[in-house]
This record gives structure tokens, sequence and C-alpha cells, in this order.
């Protein structure tokens, strides 16, 4: 069964179209990423799901039910990580957690007792009191999960959940994470830290301009788009020459780009860039690098590399 | 441990909001109650004893005991204004508390009574505790007095309701200087708290009577001095009237600012 059925869904807000026309399956138990630049239409599209936006077009199911027919029980259902921070910031830590499972209809003794669960799954104890002004960044993300997770939902909604974190805050909120997908809880994850989709994502859609421009397991998109391997010069315009010679050279399979002083070329295979030629091109004194293929390699593929506002 | 297996009602969740600001509420209350208790002292003090001095008796009574069922409904609206505006837009622009409750069961249309109710309560809180001040000066003279606060709460409602739905409507706090000086100071001085309207042109008593103010203030009158009549019927069926006409705009509104 599809935890989220999306058919041809689009949203306009005036004469911006935000989301045109996507369509996607999230898998119950996966973790599905959406991966995109800023304003591609990743959020649009997790709020359509949380149902706090109403599609303009198209098809939504979420857990088997009508985001238009029946958002109240969809929103039941869910665990939401936003974007930035609603933590309510006139109450404490436990009240916090508390007072949101009020809005899911816990009664308060149980309200107590997952409150308590939560606060050491999330390693919040000692702050149980304090203000959330008190709170450091990691602290607070950490909160907001553990928020989320009060009404053990069936599917999770992380938007961007580690921005801004240190390395320390955010492996420690992935391991978290990941406990909770070996526990077979759905996720969607917007993000655009690759890290963070490679080290958590099954499956991946990559927004730009409000499309899906392809859908796929990391290890499907790298072979699709990226290959195996990836050359970098930063500066290839000190050694034209013997760029040009590289370029005659290069098995017929491999790729590559020029943008202003960067050269790239992708392999499909391991090894595809023989050693002889690299030797060749460091004896120039060209800086360069040969390495495996990333996400962030697809993503640049796929959305360009132009800035974005 | 398994979560509740239904969705809660809307008045489960209704309720929920509203705790939750009651539950913020304790936290500044002996603030709250301070201000509540000291700012009309200073209003009778200043006005009662001051102007009284000044004023022969109004309708057969002291200025000081014509001022003092005035002083509770102004009271009242004041502290469901500033509730509903001031501290709702605070929840609704900065502090993002509303986007936090959407994603949850609850609707826009439990946030937004619930603020309403939330102002009502302040409302009715800072109302009675005048009607305890004036007490102490023997101002009442009949156990009416004891419906007191739920007129409070009728006047306080429509007050936070209309309040919430100008939230709806602001970009910016600088938005209620209008509100406030446009909108609450007209009604506040032109309800007959201070001066009686009989005297005044047709046309301004005209106005005065699509004034919510001056009903409450007339209906507060009558439980104050016991001088119950069929008028105060048609007072508290116009404050009804006022209680109930801005949620479904203010619903509207807060929905179009948090759901596009």
């Amino acid at each position: 069964m599809s935890a989220v059925i999306a058919r041809d869904l689009s949203k306009r807000f005036g004469t911006l179209e935000a989301v045109r026309s996507v369509s996607f399956d999230v898998h119950t138990g996966e973790c599905f990423g959406l991966l995109g630049p800023n304003g591609a239409g990743k959020t649009t599209t997790l709020s359509m799901i949380r149902c706090t936006l109403r599609p303009s077009g198209g098809q939504l199911k979420v857990l088997g039910m009508d985001t238009h027919t029946r958002a109240r029980e969809i929103r039941f259902r869910l665990g939401v990580v936003p974007q930035g921070d609603t933590l309510d910031p006139d109450l404490s830590v436990r009240q916090n957690l508390e007072v949101y499972a009020g809005y899911f209809g816990l009664g308060r003794g149980e309200a107590r007792a997952r409150g308590a669960e939560l606060l050491a799954f999330m390693a919040l104890e000692e702050k149980a009191a304090v203000r959330i002004e008190q709170l450091s960044g990691g602290q607070r993300r950490r909160l907001a999960l553990a928020r989320a997770l009060i009404s053990d939902p069936r599917m999770l909604i992380l938007d961007e959940p580690t921005t801004g974190l240190d390395p320390q805050a955010r492996h420690h909120l992935w391991q978290r994470l990941r406990t909770l997908r070996g526990r077979g809880t759905t996720m969607i994850l917007c993000t655009h830290d690759m890290h963070e989709a490679e080290a958590l994502c099954d499956r991946l859609a990559i927004f730009d301009h409000g499309r899906i421009l392809d859908i796929g397991s990391p290890a499907e998109l790298l072979a699709r788009h990226a290959g195996a391997e990836v050359l970098e010069i930063p500066e290839a315009g000190r050694a034209e020459r013997e760029l040009a010679q590289l370029l005659t050279s290069l098995p017929a399979d491999v790729r590559h780009e020029r943008h202003g002083e960067l050269f790239v070329a992708f392999s499909p295979r391991p090894g595809g860039f023989a050693a002889p030629l690299i030797e060749r091109l460091r004896e120039h004194g060209l800086g360069l690098s040969v390495r495996r293929t990333t996400l962030e390699d697809v993503f640049l593929i796929l959305t360009g590399r132009e800035l974005r506002e | 441990m398994t979560p509740p297996p239904r969705c809660p009602g809307r008045l489960r969740t209704a309720v929920a909001v509203l705790r939750r600001h009651i539950m913020v509420w304790r936290r500044m209350f002996l603030s709250s109650a301070v201000g509540s208790l000291v700012e009309p002292l200073i209003y009778l003090l200043a006005f009662g004893f001051g102007l009284g001095m000044l004023i022969p008796d109004v309708g057969g009574r002291s200025y000081l005991s014509f001022l003092a069922p005035g002083l509770i409904v102004s009271s009242a609206l004041y502290a469901a204004t500033f509730e509903g505006t001031y501290g709702t837009y605070t929840r609704l622009v900065p502090q993002r508390t509303f986007e936090g409750m959407l994603a949850t069961p609850v609707s826009v249309a439990e946030v937004v009574i619930g603020e309403a109710l939330y102002a009502a309560l302040k409302g009715t809180f800072a109302g009675c505790a005048v009607l305890l001040v004036v007490s102490a000066f023997g101002l009442m003279e009949s156990p009416a007095a004891l419906a007191v606060p739920a007129l409070c709460a009728l006047c306080a409602l429509g007050f936070g309701g209309v309040s919430v739905l100008v939230s709806g409507l602001s970009r910016s706090y600088d938005a209620f200087n209008y509100y406030f000086t446009l909108g609450i100071t007209p009604v506040f001085m032109f309800s007959g708290i201070f001066f009686p309207l009989d005297r005044l042109p047709s046309w301004v008593r005209t106005a005065a009577w699509f004034n919510p103010v001056t009903h409450a203030t007339d209906a507060m009158r009558a439980l104050c001095y016991g001088a119950l009549n069929l008028s105060i019927l048609g007072d508290i069926a116009w404050l009804l009237v006022f209680a109930i006409l801005p949620l479904p705009p203010a619903i509207r509104l807060i929905r179009r600012r948090l759901m596009p």
C-alpha cells in the first residue's frame, strides 16, 4: 500500500505556478526525500500532503484518505517537523509536549507519560522545565521531533529538520530518524542537504521549477545521471592544450561539461579515467580530483549550476 | 503506547486550544490581576471623586454611582480587545503558534474560536475585578449584580471576536493604531459611560444605538441598580448578535492568512 499517492498535483498562487502537475507515490515504511533548490515547490508539496494548503488541481491521497474531504483525520495521523520553529515560546519544554498531546485528544495522564518517554528518547529530560528560548538550536529541533512524535504518528513529515545544526546535533537527529524508520514509520523528508538525503532516504524525487525531474533510489539516480566517477578540474583554463588532448583520449561513454573555468567529466564505470592521462595533467600543475559521484552531482546535473533566488 | 484510536472532535480540540491559553495566562496571572484592579481604581478616584465634585447628580445618583457600571464594561472591553489584537497577532505572526496548531487535528475554526474565548475570558476577569472594587465602595445596589460576570463575558466575546478579525486583516502591529483611535476610542467615549446620551443631538443618539458599548452600559446599569425591565432583553439580544457576528469572517480571514 502507498502512504501517499499524488497524481497531476498542482498548486497556483495567483499567477505563480508553485507545483505543476507532479505525480509520485510514497511507499509505506520508506523514507522518501524531496530534493530541489529553493523555490522548487518542495515545501508547497509538503504543505498539501499535510493538509495546510489546498491543491489547485490533481488528486492527492494520504494514508488512503482524500486531502479534500478528510484533512483533520489525515492531520491526526501525521507528525510534522516544520521548517524553522513553531515551538510554543509561552510554554516550557514539557508543556510544549503535553499541550500538543491535548490537540491530538490525548488525556492528561497519557500526555504526561508519553511526554516523559519522548523527552528521554530525545535526550531532553534535563531541560523539561526550561523555557524554549533557553534551548540551543539542536535542542529545539529535538524538541520539534519529540513533539511530532507525541501522537505516535503513522507518517512523519520533516521539512529541513537539521538546517543550521552543528555536525554532532545533525548526526544525533539522523540516528533518531533511522531508529524511527527501523520501527516502520513512513517518512517524507524535504531537504537541500545532499548528505542528509544520502544518509536517510530510500528514494528521492528531485524537484525544480515546480516539476519532478526524476524519482528513484540514490543508487538509481547516480547510475542514470552521474555514473560512477567524476573528474573535476577547477582551473581548466591554465592548460587548455592538455585539456584538448585529454578530450580526444576520453572513452566515448564519458560525458563532459565546461562551466567557465571548471571542467567536469562523468564516467559510467569505475576506473573510467586512465591513470597515465591523469598523471600527465598533474605534471602540468593542474589541480584535479577523481572521486566517486554523489547525489550532489546528480542534483547539479539535473537542476543546473545557475544561482537561485 | 497506542495512540487514541479516533480523531478528536472539534469541541475537544477547541477546549485543548483554550486550555493552552489558560496555562499561559496562569504564569502571568499576578501582573494581569494587579493591572485589572489598579487601573479601574485610578479611574474611579480620578473621574468619580475628581470630576464628580463638579458634577451634580446624574438622574438622581452620584456621579460615582453613575460611572461605576460603565467602568466595568470598559475594563472588560479593553482587556478583550488587547488580547484579540496584540495577543492574537503575536501568536499569528511572530510566534507562529497557530501554524504549530495546524500540524495537529486543530483546524482554523477552533484556533479562532479559542482566541475569541480567551479574549472573552480575560475581559470577564477584568470586568469582575472592577466589580469587586466598586462593590467595596458600596456602589452595587442590587443582587442582580451577580449577573455582571455573564454580561461582561458577552460584551468581551464580541470585542474579542472583532479584535481577532482585525488581527486577521493587519499586516503589522502599527495597524492596530487605526483600530484603537478610529474604532475603540469613539465607541468607548460615545456610549453613555461618562455622560448620558439623551441630551445629545438625535443623530448622535441614533449612531449610539448601533454602538454595542451603549447596550452593554445600559444593561450593566440595569443590573447594578437593580432597575430591571424589558429593555435589558433588547440590549442582551443586540450583544448576542454582536458576539456571534464577527466570528465567521474572522475564521475566513485567519484561514486565508494561514492556508493561502
